[in-house]
């Protein structure tokens, strides 16, 4: 079945119905921006896909106890957060220190590793303004895409992706990642 | 070197995305329902077998579970209820030993079971055994030590039970119309779902000269299964469920996989010369639609209660809708609005004698809030918030005049009352209210009287 142009809602009564494979078309439409949410929390790719894995077997589970289905996406990205958080909680063994702000980095950086830069940038802007730019990047998702994951419009998302960019910049800038 | 505007936002998207983007993320739905396939098979079973959402006055598994025939089942069943919602809400998965997936490898290949089954209470009147034939997961035939027959069927659009007394020629054939297709909660099953829980080795015991392994699994404090497999057949000999806060432990032993009977034992036809009584519950959606105070009267089989005159009551409607909790069954609501601007609801609808007893049982575990001059109580309700919603939508959607759900508020709340004589009814209130006018409600109501 195609579901790319069935709504959430439908594919939801569906999977209500009786029909769990319809839940492909949701997994299929939000996998990579559950990891992506998940890696801002976890900062580790596997682990970030293993909770993102879990979330949908969350959501799936409390389904049908999701009162508005127009907020799947949403609901979802609740969802995600709340496993990645727990992961970091429950199983301090497994993850380490996982929260990108408390990651502690050497006192001399490398000012040459960019990548780590970017990611230290990542800590010095606000929390919305990180997971904004983690979405957008880690798997490329559309203006649209994003913007059904946090329920906000397409020129907020672009507004405040600009901002965070700027910011992020500056921090590069400041500390000698880059040099404009 | 000095960037243009351009490149320097090229350049910074660039930095960005060797930084964190991830090549080659591909979701794979297939591996995801591989990895999680017990569990997404346990959701599925339980998509099919739909709950209510709140503690529900009447559905179907209350009437099988309460009927004579299937009072014996009830335990089990609750235990087997609280078991699924454990399994559906967590619980650790630590993986499976070797010998426990030989034993469900071996459950697994057989599709019907008989077995002997006790309730052993700490207090109260003790349980005949009864012997329960599992002829698939809608179709079950239990067999009554008091010589009590009852056949289940659930195959159907209708559910239908059959409780026969062979000693006195009596049938009572309970159909439940409009519930749609049921399973029967299978503790097989359930077992079979330790694999992906936490099970530990009991080590081995001697019993009629087999030998046979033990398997425990604690999900949580409520619940505790103990289940022994014969080491040859890896198949289930005995499974104790203690339920230490019911005082009650179930038994199963006797266990017969695939058994032999004419398929006759499970038919729900009356046998010649019974005596039949039917009883129909028709728990199909009901259109909601405003009724009179008559109406409501003639359709309860109790006592029905309507409100008399306040001064600070400034409209009052009654509707019938379909039964918000359950989704079957009818309720009647009377709906009134307050000088205040409050939208109150009284809800009152049919309840057999066990479903009344089963009500009271779980009101008396609630707060008792207020008691009236002339004996009304009012209780809380655990997720009165909830309740009140549900009522208050179901509410809305009957007559949308009445009461805007966008206007529902946060401060809405539920009690539960219980007249002196007995009935139950649900309140559910918009906004907070006084005691004061929580009491003259209460004590305004008045018995519905034919004219």
């Amino acid at each position: 079945m195609n579901t790319s142009e069935i709504s959430d809602t439908e594919l939801i009564n569906f999977v209500l119905n009786g029909d769990i494979d319809s839940f492909e078309g949701l997994y299929l439409r939000y996998y990579s921006s559950m990891v992506a949410i998940a890696y801002c929390v976890l900062r580790e790719h596997h682990l970030a896909e293993d909770a993102a894995q879990q979330a949908f077997l969350r959501a799936l589970r409390n389904l049908r106890s999701l009162r508005h289905k127009d907020k799947f996406a949403s609901w979802l990205t609740r969802l995600c957060k709340n496993v990645a958080k727990d992961m970091v909680t429950a199983k301090p063994g497994r993850t380490k220190t996982l929260e990108i702000s408390q990651l502690q980095f050497p006192d001399k950086i490398n000012k040459d590793d960019t990548g780590q830069g970017v990611r230290q940038a990542l800590e010095s802007i606000s929390a919305s303004e990180k997971e904004l730019v983690v979405l957008r990047y880690y798997d490329n998702l559309s203006y649209e895409q994003i913007s059904g994951v946090l329920g906000i419009s397409e020129a907020t998302i672009g507004r405040k992706l600009r901002k965070a960019k700027r910011n992020i910049a500056k921090y590069l800038q400041n500390n000698g990642f880059w040099e404009k | 070197m000095i960037m243009e505007p351009d490149k320097q936002e090229k350049k910074l998207d660039e930095l960005i995305s060797s930084a964190i983007h991830r090549k080659g993320l591909q979701p794979d739905f297939k591996a995801w329902k591989q990895k999680y396939q017990s569990q997404i098979q346990q959701i599925k079973s339980q998509t099919n077998n739909v709950q209510a959402p709140l503690p529900a006055k009447s559905n179907v598994w209350r009437i099988i579970m309460k009927s004579r025939i299937t009072k014996l089942a009830a335990a089990a069943v609750i235990i087997i209820a609280v078991m699924t919602g454990i399994t559906q809400f967590g619980g650790s998965i630590d993986g499976a030993t070797v010998a426990w997936g030989e034993v469900v490898e071996q459950i697994s290949s057989h599709t019907k079971y008989k077995c002997r089954q006790r309730i052993v209470r700490e207090q109260g009147p003790q349980i005949p055994a009864r012997q329960v034939y599992h002829l698939n997961l809608q179709q079950r035939r239990q067999e009554h030590e008091d010589g009590i027959i009852g056949i289940i069927d659930m195959r159907g659009e209708d559910a239908i039970t059959v409780e026969l007394y062979p000693d006195q020629k009596k049938a009572v054939v309970t159909k439940i119309i409009g519930t749609g297709t049921r399973r029967d909660p299978d503790i097989i099953g359930m077992v079979k779902r330790f694999e992906q829980e936490s099970t530990e080795k009991l080590g081995t015991k001697k019993l009629n000269g087999k030998i046979l392994h033990g398997f425990r699994h604690q999900p949580n404090k409520h619940n505790d299964f103990t289940v022994w497999v014969d080491a040859d057949t890896k198949l289930p000999v005995e499974i104790e469920l203690k339920h230490p806060q019911r005082g009650q432990i179930l038994l199963l032993d006797e266990f017969e996989f695939d058994f032999e009977l004419d398929p006759s034992a499970f038919s729900t036809d009356v046998p010649d010369g019974y005596d039949v009584k039917t009883i129909i519950h028709d728990h199909r959606p009901v259109e909601p639609r405003e009724i009179t105070a008559e109406d409501v009267r003639s359709e309860l089989n109790h006592t029905a209660y309507t409100i008399g005159n306040l001064p600070w009551i400034k409209k009052l409607i009654i509707v019938q809708a379909s039964e918000p909790l359950s989704r079957i069954g009818k309720t009647y609501m009377t709906g009134i609005l307050s000088d205040d601007g409050n939208n109150i609801i009284i809800d009152q609808s049919n309840m057999r004698s066990y479903d009344k007893e089963a009500m009271m049982e779980w009101i008396l575990k609630e707060q008792l809030v207020m008691e009236t001059p002339s004996g009304v109580k009012l209780y809380t309700h655990p997720r009165g918030s909830d309740y009140a919603r549900i009522f208050l939508e179901s509410f809305a959607k009957a007559n949308p005049d009445f009461f805007d759900i966008k206007n529902l508020s946060e401060e809405r709340f539920t009690r539960m009352i219980v007249m002196p004589d007995g009935t139950i009814m649900g309140l559910s209130a918009n906004k907070q209210m006084s005691n004061k006018k929580l009491q003259e409600l209460v004590e305004s109501l008045v018995e519905i009287k034919a004219n």
